[in-house]
C-alpha cells in the first residue's frame, strides 16, 4: 500500500474515535445551551429578522443556498423544540446509542443556525459544522459508551480495527485553522505592531476592566509574537509524537488564558482543545509492528 | 475492507483535504479570492466554509449599546429595548453574538436584508404594543478604543459615538 493510502487507510484502535465522539458530543451540548438564550431572538420570525430575509441574506454573504430548518420552523415554540432536540441529540451521541443518526441531527441542526442567522455566528459555529461533517463520514467508535471506554482504558491490543482518516481530517483541519488565522494577523497592522493583545484585554472582550493592560504593554507586546509563534507552532508538536504532550500544554495553555482573559470566548477555547483529542493516541502501535503493516 | 470502501475513504478524504488547503489562501489576495469566489458557495451550503478569520483583526470595540427610542403622535418619546420579539434591553458585553449581529447589521452593508428585515420587525412589534406610536429611531452607541498613545496621555480608554438610524414610520408592512 502506498504513503498516500496508508495516510487514509491505516487501521488505529476504534477507542480513538470513541474519544473524539465523546468530547465532539459534549461540545456541541454545551454550544446548544449557550445558544438557547438566543434561539427567539435569532432563529424564530417573532425575534429580530424574518426567515424570508435570512434566505435572501444568507445567498447575499455566502452565495450558498439557505437549507435552514428554521425556514420551515419558525415560531419560538417551534425554534424551542428543536434545541431540546439537539440537547437530547447531543447526550445520546456521547452515549454513542444511534451514534450516526444523532450526529447527523447535530450537525444539521447547527448548519440550519447558520444558513438562518449567519450575522451571528462566530468563528467556532463553522468550526462545530466542518469537524461535524467529518465525523459524518467516518467512523464514530460507537460500541464504546463513555463508561465500558473508561473501564477498558488499559486494556490493550483489540482485534477492533478503523482507518484513521476521519481522525487525519480533522488533524489537518486544525493546522488550517491555526495557520490560515496566523497568515491573515500577519497581514494585520495591531498585529504587525504587537499591539494586538493590548488592545483585545481593553475591548469588550477584556474580563477585567480598566487601562491597565496599557502600563502592562511592553511585556503584552512580546505576548504579542509569541503567540503568532505558539499558533505556527501547535498543529506540528501536535503532529509529532514525541512532541504531542507539550503542545498539547501550550495549545491547551494558550486557549485557557484566552477563556481566563477574555470573557464570551470559553467554547471557542473548548472548540479548539476538543479538537485536540484526534491527536491523541493513549495507545500507540508499536514501533517494531509498523515495517510489517501493509 | 472491500476496494471499493478504500476507494470511497481515499476519494472522500483526498475531496475534504483539498478544500482544506485551498482555504489557506487568504481573502486579501487574488488567488484566495478566486478560490472563495468558486467555492464559498457549496462550502457554505454544505457546513464546509473555510474562513478562520479569528481575531487576525483586534477587536477595537471597547463597548456597545443598542435601543430605539419610538414617539406617538403628539411627539412624546418612549425609550424601548432593542431585543425582539420582547423589546427588551440587550447586553452586548453578557450575550456576545448581539454584539457580533448588531454590528454586522448596522456597519456592513452586505447585512442589508437582515437590517432591512430587523427594522421591519420592530416596526410591527412596536405597533403590536403600542398602536399609538408613529415612528421609531435606533440609537447604535459604540465605545471605539482610542490610540495607545492618547490612553498613556490621559485620555478615556474610548471614545462613545450615538449613531441614529431613522426615524422609520411605525407600520404594518415596511416600503423598501
Amino acid at each position: 500500500m502506498n504513503a498516500f493510502s496508508l495516510l487514509w487507510l491505516k487501521n488505529i484502535d476504534p477507542r480513538r474515535y470513541a474519544i473524539a465522539r465523546i468530547g465532539f458530543a459534549l461540545l456541541l451540548l454545551s454550544h446548544f445551551v449557550h445558544l438557547f438564550p438566543y434561539r427567539d431572538t435569532i432563529l424564530s420570525n417573532a425575534g429580530m429578522t424574518h426567515s424570508s430575509a435570512a434566505k435572501i441574506g444568507f445567498y447575499q454573504l455566502t452565495g450558498g443556498t439557505s437549507i435552514s430548518l428554521f425556514n420551515y420552523f419558525q415560531s419560538s415554540f417551534e425554534v424551542t423544540i428543536i434545541f431540546i432536540f439537539a440537547i437530547i441529540a447531543s447526550l445520546t451521541l456521547a452515549w454513542g446509542k444511534w451514534a450516526r443518526t444523532t450526529l447527523f441531527v447535530c450537525f444539521f441542526i447547527q448548519l440550519s443556525f447558520i444558513h438562518r442567522a449567519p450575522a451571528s455566528t462566530t468563528g467556532w459555529d463553522s468550526i462545530l459544522t466542518n469537524l461535524g461533517f467529518i465525523l459524518l463520514f467516518s467512523p464514530l467508535g460507537k460500541d464504546w459508551n463513555p463508561w465500558n471506554l473508561f473501564r477498558q482504558w488499559n486494556k490493550k491490543q483489540l482485534n477492533l480495527k478503523a482507518p484513521q482518516y476521519g481522525l487525519v481530517l480533522i488533524q489537518l483541519q486544525v493546522f488550517i485553522i491555526y495557520w490560515q488565522t496566523v497568515i491573515q494577523k500577519l497581514d494585520d497592522q495591531y498585529w504587525a505592531k504587537g499591539e494586538s493583545i493590548t488592545y483585545f484585554l481593553l475591548s469588550h472582550h477584556g474580563r477585567f476592566p480598566g487601562s491597565w493592560p496599557v502600563a502592562w504593554h511592553d511585556l503584552l507586546d512580546k505576548i504579542n509574537y509569541l503567540t503568532l509563534i505558539i499558533e505556527l507552532a501547535i498543529p506540528i508538536l501536535l503532529w509529532i509524537r514525541n512532541t504531542r504532550r507539550l503542545g498539547l500544554w501550550i495549545g491547551i495553555g494558550l486557549h485557557l488564558s484566552i477563556a481566563i482573559l477574555g470573557i464570551n470566548l470559553a467554547l471557542f477555547s473548548l472548540t479548539m482543545i476538543v479538537s485536540y483529542l484526534a491527536f491523541i493516541d493513549p495507545w500507540p502501535t508499536p514501533y517494531k509492528l509498523k515495517s510489517s503493516t501493509k | 475492507m472491500s476496494l471499493n470502501r478504500k476507494v470511497i475513504i481515499i476519494l472522500f478524504s483526498t475531496i475534504i483535504s483539498a478544500n482544506m488547503l485551498l482555504g489557506i489562501a487568504p481573502l486579501s489576495t487574488n488567488i484566495g479570492r478566486s478560490i472563495s469566489k468558486r467555492l464559498d458557495p457549496i462550502r457554505w451550503t454544505i457546513g464546509l466554509g473555510q474562513k478562520w478569520d479569528m481575531f487576525h483583526s483586534i477587536p477595537t470595540h471597547h463597548s456597545l449599546r443598542v435601543y430605539l427610542t419610538a414617539n406617538d403622535a403628539s411627539g412624546k418619546e418612549y425609550r424601548y429595548g432593542a431585543g425582539l420579539p420582547s423589546l427588551r434591553e440587550i447586553l452586548p458585553r453578557k450575550l456576545i453574538r448581539y454584539h457580533y449581529t448588531f454590528l454586522r447589521l448596522f456597519n456592513d452593508p452586505l447585512n442589508k436584508s437582515f437590517k432591512e428585515s430587523y427594522i421591519e420587525s420592530i416596526s410591527q412589534t412596536l405597533l403590536k404594543t403600542d398602536p399609538r406610536l408613529r415612528q421609531f429611531t435606533i440609537h447604535f452607541s459604540h465605545g471605539r478604543i482610542n490610540t495607545l498613545e492618547s490612553i498613556r496621555k490621559g485620555a478615556n480608554i474610548a471614545t462613545t459615538r450615538v449613531e441614529k438610524f431613522g426615524p422609520y414610520k411605525v407600520q404594518r408592512i415596511m416600503k423598501r
